[in-house]
């Protein structure tokens, strides 16, 4: 098939809108804000590829998101990067930008709207493996145009196995149809082919397979359901029937182990699956970690305390009660049957912060909330409305200085928002949804500081 | 002898009498034989009597007392006891002067009592003297009363008798006549029953007849009725199902509008709600902001501080 015939296949599978179809795909109310990131969802599957990029770039440098979706690339900011993304989608634009990104505009990625040399890092997550082929060179040449001399692109890239997966010509109009489908792919090569295209822009180029061993619980299904690989079906079937707390635990420990195997350096064979490439005209460094500095992960130090709020505080740890969090908007954490909150502040003499809940029957059943600092209950109450509701409590004297709290929120019932759309798998117990939730004190500041709104600094 | 054997038996059954009357005191015997008498007789004539004999009997005592000394006397004997009752003596001759108003005084009181109980006594014999003219009299007026009201007694005996026999012979015509009319009434009566009977029959036949009559027209409009109970129902239904479906329609109509309103009420709260805690979340991004700015700003002044020392220090 010639890249002439291969580029109407978007047209082919019914796909003519193809900003309108990646909106529905890739925006999503996920929030991937830096400042919402808990140091333990590094070994999260769903940030194995952020994590990749995030230890091999440099601290403080400019970056390019090309195909920057709703903004997976936003954990960066930890590293003070500046940071823009472009997309074809005005919508992921707008999630992007809600997402911490920098800049963030709407763009053709053969005809970038950037200056030569503008960046020192060019990076695509799941981007090449949508591009046309017809337009692949055009973009890699654009990527070398806007990146500085002796600047590396990295990419994450779905790939294919064509001695186990049908070739895009080989497939009928209606398998066609069904597998763009599923994500768009209609560029999709072997590991090997996309590094000769590399290879003809840049001089220097590594690449890696993954996604050999570790898949997170979705993407297993999703391989299965969605393009006829071929794993056992008892093991999918297990998956099939995994809560959304135990996924996530399948997922950590994918995570976990991806994380591992790039630590340790550990060649993985071919799968036909997925592949890490780094190119320059620079002679490249590490494959992995080339610029590991993680310490912007863990406590927000600096920033950190500075935030008034506990939502963004990196020094405040949210337990698993919680779950991640959501733009409903505001951007706000949905809790299940309870959720913990630990914080170390010098003096508590009120805690504020907003909650709402989606449970259905609320006027017949409403739910009812505790919340409980440190073993004493504050406050006991029941929500009969679905408004948002703005909480103040009143932390008892004997409380007030005790330096590390716990705060805790109970409630008596929790819902599943939509426990029989087998599309979306949401099947999280949700109660409660809290947002801006403040500590206010005379001396209040998270992690022992005085509060930043009235510092003197 | 016997007068003073009389006296004293007198005066000790008038001191038993006293004894036994708690109000009373010791009687002496009236110095007269009339005081006595009218006394007695005012005593057996009524109680009055009583007291008047009693003060009779005081009067003894203060007749015979009223100007008397008590007597002298002596406990010793011999030399002592005369010149004891020799001094008393002496003293007794020297201290009239001292009782002589007194002597003077209880013989005054005395005989004013004395006079007052002649008078007390004269009005009592008066007083006994009308009682036994009237008592005498009594029997006589009494005779007189009970003839005078016997006479009236019979005349209104013969007068009721007479008026008794004239209502007895009203009563026997009154009575007559009602049996008189008794029997006219039965006479009607019967006859008005047999009139009754008569047309009880006449209308017993006459029903039967008119039933006869309904049997035959209900059967000729039973076809008719039965048509036009149905048009009457089939009507009935389909107006009731039409306005049924009508107040279904105006309900739901009325119910979604409500719950429209309701909705819309409730989605444009909830997007207040939402854009208020938006904003609290803008607003807390924009403080962090600032802060984060602001101390970047000395961060960076703090650096360029710094450069400049150690630039001039290069220089130096």
């Amino acid at each position: 098939m010639s890249d002439s015939q291969k580029n109407d296949l978007y047209t082919r599978a019914g796909i003519n809108d193809l900003a309108e179809f990646y909106r529905t795909k890739f925006v999503s109310d996920e929030v991937l804000d830096a400042r919402y990131f808990k140091p333990l969802d590094r070994f999260d599957m769903r940030f194995a590829r952020t994590m990749w990029v995030y230890d091999n770039v440099r601290a403080g440098s400019s970056v390019l998101d090309l195909g920057c979706g709703a903004g997976m690339l936003a954990l960066l900011k930890r590293k003070h990067v500046v940071l823009t993304g472009v997309d074809v989608s005005p919508e992921c634009v707008l999630a992007a930008k809600r997402n911490g990104y920098d800049l963030a505009l709407t763009a053709n990625l053969s005809r970038l709207p950037f200056d030569d040399g503008s960046f020192d890092y060019v990076v695509s997550l799941d981007v090449l493996g949508h591009v046309e082929f017809g337009d692949k060179d055009a973009v890699l040449a654009e990527v070398k145009r806007v990146l500085r001399p002796g600047g590396v692109t990295m990419h994450g890239i779905e790939c294919t196995d064509r001695s186990s997966r049908k070739d895009y010509p080989e497939m009928s109009p209606e398998e066609l149809r069904r597998f763009i489908e599923v994500d768009g792919h209609v560029g999709l090569e072997e590991e090997q082919e996309h590094a000769t295209r590399f290879l003809k822009v840049f001089q220097h180029v590594a690449f890696e397979p993954r996604y050999t061993l570790c898949l997170s619980s979705e993407e297993f299904l999703k391989q299965a359901d969605g393009y006829g690989l071929k794993f056992e079906a008892d093991f999918l079937e297990y998956l099939r029937g995994l809560s959304f707390k135990e996924r996530r635990a399948f997922d950590m420990a994918m995570g976990y182990v991806f994380s591992r195997v790039s630590d340790l350096g550990i060649p993985l064979p071919k799968a036909g699956l997925y592949v890490f490439l780094k190119a320059s005209d620079a002679l490249l460094g590490p494959f992995y970690n080339e610029h590991r500095d993680r310490s912007g992960l863990s406590a927000g130090r600096e920033t950190a305390d500075l935030l008034p709020c506990l939502d963004r505080n990196s020094q405040v740890v949210f337990d698993d009660g919680w779950y991640e969090p959501n733009l409903l908007p505001p951007v706000a954490r949905w809790m299940g049957e309870r959720g913990r909150v630990k914080f170390q502040v010098a003096e508590v003499s009120e805690i504020a912060l907003d909650l709402t809940t989606h449970l259905p029957d609320l006027r017949a059943r409403p739910v009812t909330l505790e919340m409980v600092l440190n073993g004493v209950r504050l406050s006991h109450f029941s929500l009969f409305s679905h408004s948002w509701l703005n909480l103040r409590v009143a932390v008892p004297n004997s409380l007030a200085a005790e330096g590390e709290f716990e705060l805790e929120i109970r409630a008596d019932r929790t819902w599943q928002a939509r426990p029989t759309n087998d599309a979306t798998r949401d099947d999280r117990e949700l109660s409660i949804a809290v947002c801006n939730i403040e500590i206010r004190g005379q001396k209040s500041g998270i992690g022992g500081q005085k509060n930043p709104l009235t510092s003197d600094l | 002898m016997i007068n003073d054997v009389e006296s004293i038996l007198n005066e000790i059954r008038e001191r038993i009498r006293a004894d036994h009357d708690p109000g009373g005191v010791p009687v002496t015997p009236v110095q007269s034989e009339t005081a006595k008498t009218s006394l007695a007789h005012a005593n057996a004539e009524n109680g009055n009597g009583e007291s008047l004999i009693r003060m009779s009997a005081h009067l003894t005592t203060t007749s015979r007392a009223w100007d008397r000394l008590p007597p002298m006397y002596s406990n010793r004997k011999g030399g002592t006891a005369r010149l004891e009752l020799w001094i008393k003596a002496r003293l007794k001759s020297m201290s009239h002067w001292f009782t002589w108003e007194q002597v003077n005084f209880n013989s005054a009181v005395h005989h004013a009592l004395a006079e007052t109980l002649h008078a007390l006594s004269a009005y009592g014999q008066e007083i006994a003297g009308i009682r036994a003219e009237l008592r005498a009299e009594l029997p006589e007026l009494r005779a007189e009363l009970r003839a005078e009201l016997r006479a009236e007694l019979r005349e209104l005996r013969a007068e009721l008798r007479a008026e008794l026999r004239e209502l007895r012979a009203e009563l026997s015509e009154l009575r007559e006549l009602g049996a008189e009319l008794g029997a006219e009434l039965r006479k009607e009566s019967e006859s008005w029953r047999e009139e009754l009977d008569l047309r009880d029959r006449e209308l017993i036949a006459l029903r039967a007849s008119i039933e006869v009559l309904t049997t035959e027209i209900r059967k000729s409009d039973a076809d008719s009725q039965a048509r036009s109970a149905a048009m009457e129902t089939r009507a009935t239904e389909s107006a009731a199902a039409i306005r049924e479906e009508i107040d279904a329609a105006r309900m739901a109509m009325t119910s979604q509008l409500a719950g429209l309103a309701g909705e819309l009420r409730e989605s444009d709260q909830q997007l207040r709600e939402e854009q208020r805690v938006c904003f609290k979340q803008l607003s807390l991004e924009a403080s962090e902001a600032s802060v984060a700015a602001d101390r970047g700003r000395r961060v960076i002044e703090s650096r360029l501080d710094n450069l400049e020392k150690s630039l001039s220090n290069g220089e130096k």
